[in-house]
């Protein structure tokens, strides 16, 4: 299977989660890509994770200084609240599945996964060619995340936005996490 | 004591026939539970297959489980966190306690965790000042009308938006309109703030991984990210028999679980962690992750020759979707605190026979839990063993002590015939009968025919030169004394195709030995009717029946009885339904008769032949004869259980109608002249629920 279809197949499935999908060719593209995102929400305050920090200079160059930037290093009195108090989380995905439409996230500082759970909007980036087709692929990347962090690691497998059925089996989104679930492509060679 | 427990199922089955509203909704539950289960599975590459693979891996890691727990705590440990090995729930509860004390715990945020309610761990933390708090929606709502949860994967599935509503309310004392989308928004809100200020996350573990330590935690929700990232101290309950061995095993059951469970490749949030990571820079103190793994009775079970099987539940509920009892009575009146079919085996194991007997009865050995299982427990056969045990200390009550002998009755009623009959038909007679027994007075019985099937046989006139097949024909209780014609045309369309058909001494299956738990009796019959087929077996003749209960036994049921000893092997791989046999050596015979001009049939597979022919054999073969035929089902049982619907009261046809209503229906809708079934006792279920006349495929062609 190409890379293009393991992306359209990846796209169908997480969009069939209630998922959105972008696609971006450069850093730029995807400061373009955040801003429409975020033209639509009324947003003051973004918590960023786990970004290159090229890129996260430039959204915050491009998109402040009307919006407040919170990123790492957090200062652990100040958290979990302070994420808390921002509209949009900005993270980081080392890849993804595509038959699940599932991101996965490392994180050796839970900061990461608070960005990416308590903002009611979450936005997330990833490689293009990081998308592998099948669960088992994962197998190895797992196996190398918990075997390079001798302490504490955690890989989340995260499909689109925080869903519940418990009240009548209704399909409802957000309830604890986010709400809306936005994934950025970014079809950069690494 | 064993009044105590009827007149309780009683009561309560009563009252949820009465709430037909709640049984509506609990069934469009699991109705859309399953639906798309099979969907999912239909889009996977793996299809069906990964329920042999979730089995294996699963039978692997109970076989070197003392290993695993062994490697799992040293590698957890190397990673910083503190495993506590907790024999039982009270020496979790105490360890817990004081890891609270010591830290002046007020607030402890929960995720869902069913480890956890089987410790029943809230009461003790809550007696202690500690406030405790479910995260997960449907454990939160239950929580505060304390309830149990009614469903594994949906706790509080039998709850409408108006009710949570309410209870929201009353809660937060803000005016919460019923919808369930503004319900969400007041509980994230209510929520929050204690996710952000607990003292301690405690979340469960779907799968503990020994190759590296971690365990992974599944939510829909996300609760669980934020109970166990939050908190500085997390605490996690997991059951010893979680363990897997490797990362590999661990992707298997993360696909297994969702698609079993709701039809989602995979849970919306999984988290695998290992070790605790810190939170920020510049903490005081570092956080503490600690795991207690709980026995409880696991190892015990696991030296249990039958209940074992347990041990490989990953606590899907999918049982729990497609159970028929279950899907009426839901899981208050259906578990003790772990619900549905998998509940009454587990409940065995961890909370004592006592307990499960309690509802055991509840069970009408349908044997569906089975097949839609992702690991293939054999949990019908691990009911009739927990109703077997049992019955030391509670014998069974008269009527199924009669529904067990229901071949010597019909032996009796067909030596008496037409006296039987009479009596059968006879107003004061059923009433008394009902009275004394318990075989409820409405249900039409079917009359006994004095001239049963062996004599017919023997009469008959037939020689067969050089055979083509051989054939060894069993009839079961309906074919034999009931309908022997319906058997003797079973036999001459298998001597038209050439067969040499005999009929040796047999007993009928004896299913309701199973059904009801006297499995003694059921591996007497079990041996009896190996010993009298196996010498035919041995010089190459097939089994062929004509019921498909009797072909379950004869395939499944047997030889899980007798350990899978080699005799019983060979007549379970030398047994074929009938019409798989008939289509198989006569489809190219088959013409088109035009008896079946301008009719429309509705077919119902009776729950045993799911797992074998689905009916598809019967059905191929009567269309290839210009039949049409529609599959008219729900996915589950007609409510009949054998003779469980036979039953007086609510604990028999009661329960048994209401299990059929859906059912029922689909046939009013389906808009057929008549329903063809090939199970005997399905059929009296159809004849009376649906007012349409029900046929064997065989008699269509009398
Ligand atoms: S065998 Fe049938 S009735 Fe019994 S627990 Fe399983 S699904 Fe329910
Ligand atoms: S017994 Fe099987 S179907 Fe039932 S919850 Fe366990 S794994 Fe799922």
């Amino acid at each position: 299977m190409s890379s293009e279809q393991v992306i359209d197949v990846f796209k169908q499935k997480y969009e069939s989660l209630a998922g959105h999908v972008h696609f971006a060719e450069s850093g730029p593209q995807v400061i373009s890509a955040i801003k429409d995102i975020i033209d639509n929400v009324p947003v003051n305050r973004i918590a960023c994770a786990g970004l290159q920090e090229d890129l996260q200079t430039s959204i915050e160059q491009k998109l402040g200084p009307s919006i407040e930037f919170i990123k790492a290093p957090f200062n652990r009195s100040d958290l979990p609240h302070l994420i808390d108090t921002a509209e949009i989380g900005i993270s980081y995905a080392d890849f993804a599945i595509a038959e699940a439409g599932a991101l996965v996230e490392f994180s050796t500082n839970d900061e990461v996964r608070l960005v990416s759970t308590l903002p009611r909007t979450h936005i997330c980036i990833v490689q293009s060619d990081q998308i592998l087709m099948t669960l088992e692929e994962a197998a190895p990347r797992l196996r190398q995340a918990f075997t390079e962090n001798e302490q504490g690691c955690v890989a989340t497998f995260i499909s689109g936005p925080s869903r519940t059925g418990d009240i009548e089996m209704i399909l409802t989104l957000g309830v604890h996490g986010p709400e809306v679930s936005h994934v950025i492509v970014l079809e950069e060679a690494s | 004591m064993s009044k105590a427990r009827y007149v309780r199922l009683e009561k309560e089955i009563t009252e949820a026939l009465e709430e037909k509203p709640k049984r509506d909704s609990l069934y469009r539950a699991m109705k859309r539970g399953r639906d798309s289960r099979i969907e999912t599975i239909e889009a996977l590459r793996v299809g069906n297959s990964f329920r042999k693979e979730v089995r294996d891996i699963k039978l692997r890691c109970q076989d070197c489980q003392a290993e695993l727990i062994e490697r799992f705590t040293e590698n957890a440990e190397k990673r910083g966190t503190t495993v506590f090995h907790a024999k039982d729930g009270q020496a979790a509860i105490d360890y817990i306690l004081k890891l609270s004390q010591e830290n002046d715990v007020k607030t402890i945020s929960k995720s869902k965790s069913l480890t956890s309610e089987e410790i029943e761990v809230n009461h003790p933390l809550e007696d202690a000042g500690i406030q405790v708090i479910e995260t997960d929606l449907g454990e939160l709502i239950i929580q505060l009308v304390g309830e149990k949860p009614y469903h594994l994967v949906f706790p509080s599935v039998h709850k409408t938006a108006v009710e949570v509503a309410e209870i929201f309310k009353k809660e937060t004392g803000e005016e919460i309109p019923s919808d369930p989308k503004e319900i969400m928004k007041v509980v994230r809100r209510y929520l929050r703030p204690i996710f952000l200020n607990a003292d301690i996350g405690m979340t469960g573990a779907n799968i503990g991984i020994a190759e590296n330590g971690a365990i992974a935690i599944e939510t829909n929700e996300g609760n669980a990210r934020l109970v166990s990232s939050i908190s500085d101290i997390h605490v996690c309950i997991m059951g010893i028999e979680k363990i897997v061995d490797t990362v590999e095993d661990a992707l298997m059951m993360m696909l297994a679980h969702p698609v079993s469970a709701t039809g989602q490749h995979l849970t919306t949030y999984v988290t695998l962690m290992a070790g605790r990571s810190s939170l920020g820079e510049g903490a005081e103190k570092p956080r503490e992750s600690h795991l207690v793994l709980l026995d409880n009775g696991r190892t015990e079970m696991r030296e249990d020759p039958v209940l074992n099987d347990a041990l490989n539940c990953i606590r899907c509920g999918a049982c729990m979707n497609i159970c028929p009892t279950y899907g009426v009575v839901g899981g208050h009146t259906f578990g003790y605190i772990y619900p549905g079919p998998i509940g009454i085996p587990w409940t065995a194991g961890v909370h004592g026979l006592e307990k499960a007997g309690d509802f055991s009865s509840l069970c009408i050995s349908c044997g569906l839990c089975k097949e839609i299982c992702p690991a293939d427990i054999d949990i019908p056969m691990m009911i009739a063993e927990v109703k077997h045990r049992d019955m030391e200390e509670h014998p069974q009550p008269l009527v199924n002590k009669a529904m067990m002998q229901a071949e010597q009755l019909a032996k009796i009623g067909s030596a008496t015939a037409p006296l039987s009959n009479w009596m059968l038909n006879n107003d004061a007679f059923r009433w008394l009968l009902e009275k004394t027994i318990g075989i409820d007075q409405t249900r039409d019985l079917p009359s006994f025919d004095r001239n049963n099937l062996r004599k017919r046989f023997n009469k008959r006139n037939h020689s067969q030169a050089e055979p083509k097949h051989k054939i060894v024909f069993f009839a079961d209780i309906y074919a034999y004394y009931n309908a022997p014609e319906l058997g003797m045309a079973a036999i001459e369309h298998l001597e038209k195709l050439g067969c040499e058909v005999v009929l040796p001494e047999q007993k009928s299956s004896g299913y309701p030995y199973i059904g009801y738990g006297d499995l003694d009796k059921a591996r007497q019959v079990a041996q009896f009717n190996i010993e009298k087929l196996m010498p035919y077996v041995a010089q190459g003749y097939h089994i062929i029946t004509p019921e498909p209960t009797a072909a379950y036994c004869l395939k499944k049921s047997y030889p899980t009885l007798l350990s899978d000893a080699a005799d019983a092997r060979q007549v379970a791989d030398a047994t074929y339904e009938l019409f798989e046999y008939l289509l198989k050596h006569a489809a190219d015979h088959l013409t088109k008769n035009e008896h079946f001009a301008g009719k429309r049939f509705g077919f119902h597979v009776s729950c045993h032949q799911r797992p074998l022919t689905s009916g598809q054999a019967a059905m191929d073969w009567l269309r290839r004869q210009g039949a049409e035929i529609e599959l008219v089902e729900t996915g589950t049982c007609c409510g009949m259980g054998g003779t469980f619907g036979l039953k007086a009261g609510p604990l028999g046809i009661g329960l048994s109608q209401a299990v059929g209503e859906p059912l029922f229906d689909a046939f009013a809708k389906a808009n057929v002249n008549a329903i063809v079934t090939e199970s005997s006792v399905c059929r009296i279920q159809l004849l009376e629920g649906t007012k349409l006349a029900v046929y064997h495929p065989l008699e269509l062609l009398i």
